[in-house]
Formats: C-alpha cells, sequence, structure tokens
C-alpha cells in the first residue's frame, strides 16, 4: 500500500467533497426544475379568479369607468393568453345597465372565442344574482340559475337581444311607454329605437350581422334606455368613406384622437352612405332628446364620446376604446297628452 | 306597393303600429321617386295615407315631396 503524505490526503479529501458537493447541486437543480414543472402546470389548469368591480357603472365618472376597463381587458388578456378565468362576482353590490351590456356584450365574445374557459363564482348580493341570472350572464358561465325573479328592480328592466332591425320582440315594452306617453310620443321614441337597430344592421357590422343588446325601464319619471352592440362603431363607420377634410386630417383621424368630434358630426347628420334616407337614428334621438326637459344622450363608440346632458353638448376622447358602440338615453315622462 | 300602385289606387293605413323607423318611411315612400321614378304628383293621385298621427301622414308627404328626390 503506498504511504499518502499528509498534503495528498487533504488534497484527495477536498476533490472527494467538491465532487460530492457538485453531485448535490445537480440533483438538487433537477429537483427544482421538476417541481418548477409541476407547480407549473397545476396553476394552468386552475383558473385565475378575476373579481368584478364593485360597482359595475360605465357611463360615469373618468376613474370609475377606468376600473371598469382594466377589468374588461385584463380578463380579455388572459383569455387571449390562453389561461381559464373566473369572474369572481361575490364582491359586486351595485348594477348600472351600462356596465351590465358591456358585461353581455364581452361574455358573449369571450363565450363564443374561448368556449368552456371562463367561469364564474355566484354574487353574494341577491339582486345582483337574481339580475344576472335574468340577463342569462350566468348562464354563460356555467352557473345554474338558483334564484326566484321576484325583486321589483330586476323585473322594471326589460332586456333584448337581437341581430337585425325587428322590433317585434320588444312590442310589451312598447305597449307599455305607449299607455304612459301616447301614441305620438311612444311612436317618435320608437322609431328612434327602430332607427339605432337599423344602424346596427346596415353599418356597425360590415362583415356580417351581429348582436345588439338593449336594456329598458320606465320610472315614475324617466324612460331610460341603453343600447350596445360590438361592431364598426360610429367614427369606424364613418370613416368607411371619408370625405375630403377626413384626408385633410388623416392622421388625427385614423388614430382615433377625434372620435368624439365624428360622433358628434353623426349625431348631427352626417352618414357613411351621403344618401338622404340614411344614418337618420342619432340626429332623431338627439331631436327627441332636446324635445324633452331632463333628457339626456350619452354615445360611447371606439375612442370617443359625445353627451348632450343639462342642455350642453360635449366631446371627448376615451383612455381605453370601447368596443362597438354604448348609446345612453334618458328621456322624462310626460303626462299622456292623448 | 309600386306594383299596386301601378294597378290601381292604394291606400296604405298606418294605425296599430308601435314603430316606424324614419328610414324605412323615406326609402318606401321618397323611394317610390327617387328609384321608381313616379312623379309626386302621380302618387298624390294614387295614394292615400291614414294614420290616428297627422304628423307622420305630413312626414311622408314630406319624404315623397324633397327636393333631392330629383337630385339623385
Amino acid at each position: 500500500m503506498k504511504k499518502l503524505s499528509n498534503k495528498c490526503l487533504q488534497r484527495a479529501l477536498r476533490r472527494q467533497r467538491i465532487q460530492a458537493a457538485r453531485s448535490l447541486r445537480s440533483r438538487g437543480r433537477l429537483r427544482s426544475r421538476r417541481l418548477r414543472k409541476r407547480v407549473r402546470s397545476s396553476v394552468a389548469v386552475l383558473p385565475v379568479v378575476v373579481s368584478v368591480p364593485k360597482h359595475l357603472h360605465y357611463y360615469a365618472r373618468k376613474e370609475v369607468r377606468q376600473e371598469v376597463e382594466d377589468f374588461f381587458e385584463t380578463v380579455d388578456d388572459l383569455l387571449r393568453r390562453g389561461r381559464e378565468v373566473s369572474l369572481d362576482f361575490t364582491k359586486v353590490t351595485l348594477l348600472f345597465p351600462c356596465g351590465v351590456l358591456i358585461l353581455m356584450g364581452w361574455i358573449d365574445q369571450w363565450a363564443r372565442s374561448y368556449p368552456s374557459r371562463l367561469t364564474g363564482k355566484y354574487p353574494k348580493d341577491d339582486l345582483v344574482e337574481q339580475m344576472l341570472q335574468q340577463v342569462m350572464v350566468l348562464h354563460q358561465l356555467g352557473l345554474p340559475p338558483r334564484k326566484q325573479i321576484s325583486h321589483h328592480d330586476v323585473k322594471r328592466w326589460h332586456h333584448f337581444r337581437g341581430e337585425n332591425a325587428d322590433a317585434t320582440p320588444m312590442e310589451p315594452f312598447m305597449l307599455q311607454l305607449k299607455e304612459l306617453l301616447g301614441t305620438e310620443r311612444q311612436l317618435g321614441l320608437g322609431n328612434c329605437i327602430t332607427e339605432a337597430m337599423i344602424n346596427v344592421g346596415h353599418h356597425a357590422y360590415c362583415q356580417a350581422s351581429g348582436p345588439w343588446w338593449i336594456f329598458a325601464t320606465i320610472t315614475d319619471d324617466f324612460v331610460f334606455i341603453a343600447l350596445h352592440d360590438r361592431g364598426e362603431s360610429v367614427p369606424g363607420t364613418l370613416l368607411g368613406k371619408p370625405i375630403v377634410s377626413d384626408y385633410l386630417k388623416g392622421r388625427v383621424w385614423s388614430e382615433g384622437r377625434a372620435d368624439g368630434q365624428l360622433i358628434t358630426a353623426a349625431v348631427g347628420g352626417r352618414t357613411r352612405t351621403g344618401l338622404p334616407y340614411r344614418g337618420k337614428g342619432l340626429p332623431e334621438m338627439l331631436d327627441f332628446t332636446k324635445n324633452s326637459p331632463r333628457g339626456e344622450l350619452g354615445i360611447y363608440s371606439r375612442n370617443g364620446f359625445y353627451k348632450y346632458q343639462n342642455g350642453i353638448e360635449s366631446n371627448g376622447r376615451l383612455k381605453t376604446p370601447v368596443r362597438g358602440t354604448l348609446v345612453i338615453w334618458r328621456i322624462q315622462v310626460l303626462a299622456n297628452d292623448d | 306597393m309600386y306594383p299596386a300602385l301601378l294597378k290601381e289606387d292604394v291606400k296604405v293605413i298606418l294605425d296599430g303600429v308601435l314603430t316606424l323607423g324614419s328610414s324605412f318611411l323615406d326609402e318606401a315612400f321618397g323611394g317610390l321617386v327617387r328609384a321608381k321614378g313616379m312623379k309626386p304628383q302621380e302618387i298624390r293621385k294614387k295614394l292615400t295615407i291614414s294614420s290616428e298621427i297627422d304628423t307622420y301622414v305630413d312626414r311622408i308627404w314630406s319624404y315623397i315631396e324633397d327636393p333631392r328626390n330629383k337630385a339623385k
């Protein structure tokens, strides 16, 4: 047997320790790699829970609207990245028709584009659950109905969904209006709604027909109507056939910086076709609103908005664009003069 | 309506309807002049419009007699 010097022995022992440490490190790396993989795969099957804002309100102050917009963008982004999403309604306490309409539009699109990747959690609030059940939002999230629709604040709302200008489903609402407002004002109001539906059918969805949604109610003081479609938008439709000034303002127009002005032009009677018998919906709506005390009209489309409120017209730019168009319309109820 | 107008007098009754889109009225009645080339006077002789709301009758006639119809 060879006799080792102390120096040699220490060197051999050090080499052994280094080798042991190396092997430990590589086993650890392997183990952590396996662990990471396992964690990743278990996360992928778990849906990401996204809380729905407490107040689902769109026709509101900028900050409130921004919260709602951020929520939709977050969910859309997650779904586009292939994740499953669970919409958590537990914190929702207040629903506004504008917010619900936009939610219905998004859910409709998500359900078609990402079938079975969207689920949800029931709301805690009874009224909120009844409303979301009534408008089939819970059904689209795979949540079976649990409530009897009994609340007055749910039952008083009419909601309609369609894909053409057939106003037949709105008959009960129109009859209620006729009784309250008289034939002439009911017809005037009905015309505006029909025109808006015709606009969606003819212009909003250029490639094919697409859905529209309406929420409507009558209170002691007001008739309230909200319409939404996810089509080409008012500015998009107008710029589909630009006029000379559009070319001059090309960059501003194309970047959506002047969408508020384009909506104002549409309300003033500018149409894509330039035909005298087209594009009457928005101007008639504005006329009707101006003739109604405390009437209000709000139009949100693509990157812009237009408002008629307290007799003042205004327009502006949205930070986050709205898909399609949202029209909020409020008319004061006057006694039946028939 | 146009084929009927070519053969006989026509009466259109609007009572009972719940919505009447303006673009529909304009296209249907103004279109008789714009698309079919009928003259407003000729339509006046043959067409009667009945509605419990007079403003609608007036509006339809304004669509028929709209000077922009001829410009097209």
